[in-house]
């Protein structure tokens, strides 16, 4: 049992540096790491509004007709979610804290219109968004990835639609359609379309013309099996041998991995 | 991990004969939790025993009683007012009864609305 | 028998920081019984789950609570992932442990500080939390938050330390330890803190597991109970761990586990950084959660659960947390029948109560 234990902390400390900053007249050294709070980069942003439905703490607000972009400071619980979801990545997180104030502030940024949006002629309000529903799977690849729900797909009935309102025109599911058949703004997808139907004309198919469904262009094939490996659902049957290329009608869904797959771009989705 | 959670359904009647059971083999009580599901609730008791986890699952109709578990543990009146303030699962004999005020809440049973 | 009186204790009183009621009757200067009641601060954030992607509530489920921030947000991820049946990469296993063992660091060193303040010590609490800001500038360097680390996410963690700064974390708190060592002696060998702490509020190893007790107030009564034990999450099993574990079960005895624990970790994080491998610190995760999963945790506080159920939509269906506190409840109304009204707030302490894990 000893008295007064803590004596030789307290006579160490008494000679010692106080261990607390003056504060405010000394600022604190911020780590590089420290998440403080939310910067934009206005010139960027396509006002999307996805960091706002992705926001665990609702403290963003975006404006698509005003062109506004909002945050509420004091709500906003830095938690870096806003900036890793931005698909233009125009978001920071900056390492120097809000200021504690009387009041909640609101920090409201004007978002510039940007040239590529006013070239489209169209409205920033959605309906950018067009699928070339002659080429379209349905296989539902942009509806998952599509992070505002703005797109259903249903392969059984073949409906592809998307909900104006919603879409944010981010591009998300262009990037991921592996048919390319979506595009913003129109332009691309007629050129597309034609440079497919001009190779469609070739001789020597798996299956006759007009036929729906994955054909092979035979005269093409070398029979390497790679469509085979890549396809999900294991609906190839390849034979380098004896030269055959065999489909399984029931188990393809018509993903087209094989298409993008095939080095001899043999293949197609008709 | 999931193969650990150990979970095995129950029913209502054998709920304190097999309760009894795992406390005289020395288990202890990890925790009560409700769900709501559509055919009532399901109900999962979690007990412990050397780091062993066994989780018994009891799912009842909504207006069913459920026996009280609180006589062989008695540290299960915390869940079993808690399942009742929030969800309202009717619990019988229970050593410990708030009577629905364990929870301070503004409407009866917020986990599971009434219409 | 004396008369009986009925004193509340809480929502709010000095010793609190936060609102749990405890209706104590006494006997003289006695408690003959003590009625604990919660649910001032209830905010329901397991039925969040419902409206919030699973993805995000990561950060929601964390706030649950400031302290143990990380180990929510762990064992959180750890349901969704075992749910999902998702294996993540080692590293983020080692720096998910890493961090883990850093906020107990900090947990336990403000648990003595505000134990050390219940019994009106309050120059040692004042450098207990002194020593408690270094390790929050380190987790503040390697995380980016305080507190609230953020860096958990399903399938892995989010940000990674690199050498250099492993190595930094390890000299430093190698550094303190002789700081901690100065401050934990006054704690077990002080005779004014003695007289405070020893045979006060004794719970026996029976009653330890007949009222479910868990974590550090468990291991103080002889258990050896400890979720690290359980091979299923960190890598604890190739650092060789064995709990702290004291016998007598009394307000002593969880304060020298608690101490032993602190010094425990520091060593966890060297064998830790010493071992970690290299490689990716989180994988892809895709899809929804379709299943149900438990896990269970050591906490600062003890072991804490989780049961995540989803039904294949990006919402759980439901979310279980089940807090240590929640767990010692029944455990602090048994230790303060018998005691005195004086030593109350101090026992009430001694549980580690944190009322903001137990309101989810």
């Amino acid at each position: 049992m000893a008295t007064f234990k803590i004596g030789k902390v307290v006579l160490k400390s008494l000679f010692k540096k106080p261990a607390t900053l003056m504060y405010p007249v000394v600022p604190r050294q911020w780590q590089e790491r420290t998440r403080g709070h939310i910067g934009i980069d206005e010139s960027s942003c396509i006002v999307c509004g996805i960091c706002a439905k992705k926001c665990p703490a609702n403290a963003i607000t975006v404006n698509r007709n005003k062109r506004t972009w909002s945050i509420e400071r004091m709500q906003c619980i830095q938690c870096n979610c806003c900036v890793e979801v931005c698909p233009k990545t125009c978001l920071t997180m900056e390492n120097q804290y809000t200021e504690p104030g009387g009041e909640k502030v609101v920090d409201t940024f004007e978002i510039p219109k940007q040239e590529k949006v006013a070239d489209g002629g169209k409205d920033s309000a959605g309906g950018g968004l067009t699928c070339n529903l002659e080429d379209c799977v349905y296989c539902g690849l942009c509806a998952k990835n599509c992070p505002c729900d703005a797109l259903t797909v249903d392969r059984k009935e073949k409906v592809w639609k998307v909900d104006e309102s919603a879409c944010v025109s981010c591009g998300a599911c262009v990037e991921k359609c592996p048919k390319k058949c979506l595009s913003l703004d129109g332009g691309e997808v007629p050129a597309a379309d034609k440079k497919q139907a001009d190779g469609a004309t070739e001789p020597a198919y798996s299956r006759p013309e007009g036929e729906d469904g994955l054909r092979c262009k035979l005269s093409d094939c070398i029979y390497c099996g790679l469509c085979a490996k890549t396809c999900p659902c294991d609906a190839l049957e390849i034979d380098r041998k004896a030269k055959t290329w065999k489909l399984n009608e029931d188990a393809c869904v018509n993903c087209g991995a094989c298409v993008n797959a095939c080095p001899k771009e043999c293949l197609e989705l008709v | 991990m999931s193969v650990r959670s150990n979970i095995v359904p129950v029913a209502a009647s054998d709920l304190l004969p097999k309760v009894r059971e795992l406390k005289s083999e020395g288990y202890r009580l990890g925790q009560i939790c409700a769900t709501k599901v559509s055919e009532g609730f399901e109900i999962l008791y979690s007990f412990d025993k050397d780091h062993e986890l066994l989780n018994l699952k009891l799912t009842v109709a909504e207006e069913e009683e459920v026996q009280s578990i609180t006589a062989d543990f008695w540290s299960a009146f915390i869940y079993e007012n808690e399942m009742h303030d929030l969800f309202g699962v009717k619990i019988k004999h229970i050593a410990l009864d708030y009577g629905g005020h364990f929870f301070k809440v503004a409407q009866p049973t917020p986990w599971n609305p009434k219409k | 028998m004396g008369k009986r009186t009925i004193i509340p204790f809480g929502p709010q009183h000095p010793v609190l920081p936060e609102p749990i009621h405890l209706d104590l009757v006494i006997e003289d200067e006695t408690v003959v019984e003590a009625i604990p009641s919660i649910g001032f601060i209830h905010r329901g954030l397991e039925k969040l789950v419902e409206k919030k992607e699973y993805t995000e509530m990561v950060y929601v489920i964390e706030r649950i609570c400031g302290i143990c921030s990380f180990g929510h947000g762990w064992g959180y991820c750890a349901a969704v992932e075992g749910a999902m049946d998702v294996k993540i990469p080692e590293r983020a296993e080692y720096l998910r442990t890493i961090w883990h063992e850093m906020s107990r660091i900090h947990s336990h060193l403000l648990w003595l500080g505000l134990l050390a303040d219940a019994f009106g010590f309050e120059s040692l609490f004042m450098h207990c939390w002194r020593v408690r800001e270094t390790v929050l500038d380190l987790l503040e360097k390697t995380t980016g938050g305080r507190v609230i680390f953020s860096v958990c996410k399903v399938g892995g963690v989010r940000k990674d330390i690199d050498n250099e700064t492993m190595k930094e974390i390890v000299d430093t708190l190698n550094g303190l330890k002789k700081e901690i060592k100065e401050l934990t002696d006054v704690f077990l060998e002080d005779r004014s803190v003695k007289n405070r702490l020893c045979g006060v509020g004794v719970l026996s190893k029976e009653e330890a597991i007949e009222l479910g007790t868990v974590g550090p107030m468990a291991r103080a009564s002889g258990l050896r109970q400890d979720m690290r034990l359980e091979d299923s999450h960190g890598i604890y099993e190739q650092l060789d761990f064995e709990p702290v574990i004291a016998e007598e079960g009394d307000s002593y005895a969880r304060c020298k586990v608690r101490i032993g624990e602190i010094f425990q970790s520091i060593e966890l994080i060297e064998k830790a950084a010493f071992k970690i491998p290299d490689g990716p610190i989180s994988v892809e995760v895709k899809g929804n959660v379709e299943g149900e999963c438990v896990t269970r945790l050591e906490q600062p506080r003890g072991e804490a659960y989780y049961y995540a159920k989803g039904a294949g939509t990006k919402f759980l269906e439901r979310m279980r947390v089940r807090t240590p506190t929640n767990q010692n409840i029944p455990a602090l109304v048994k230790t303060l029948q018998g005691c005195d009204l004086a030593d109350v707030p101090m026992l009430v302490l001694t549980i580690d109560p944190c009322i903001s894990c137990t309101e989810r």
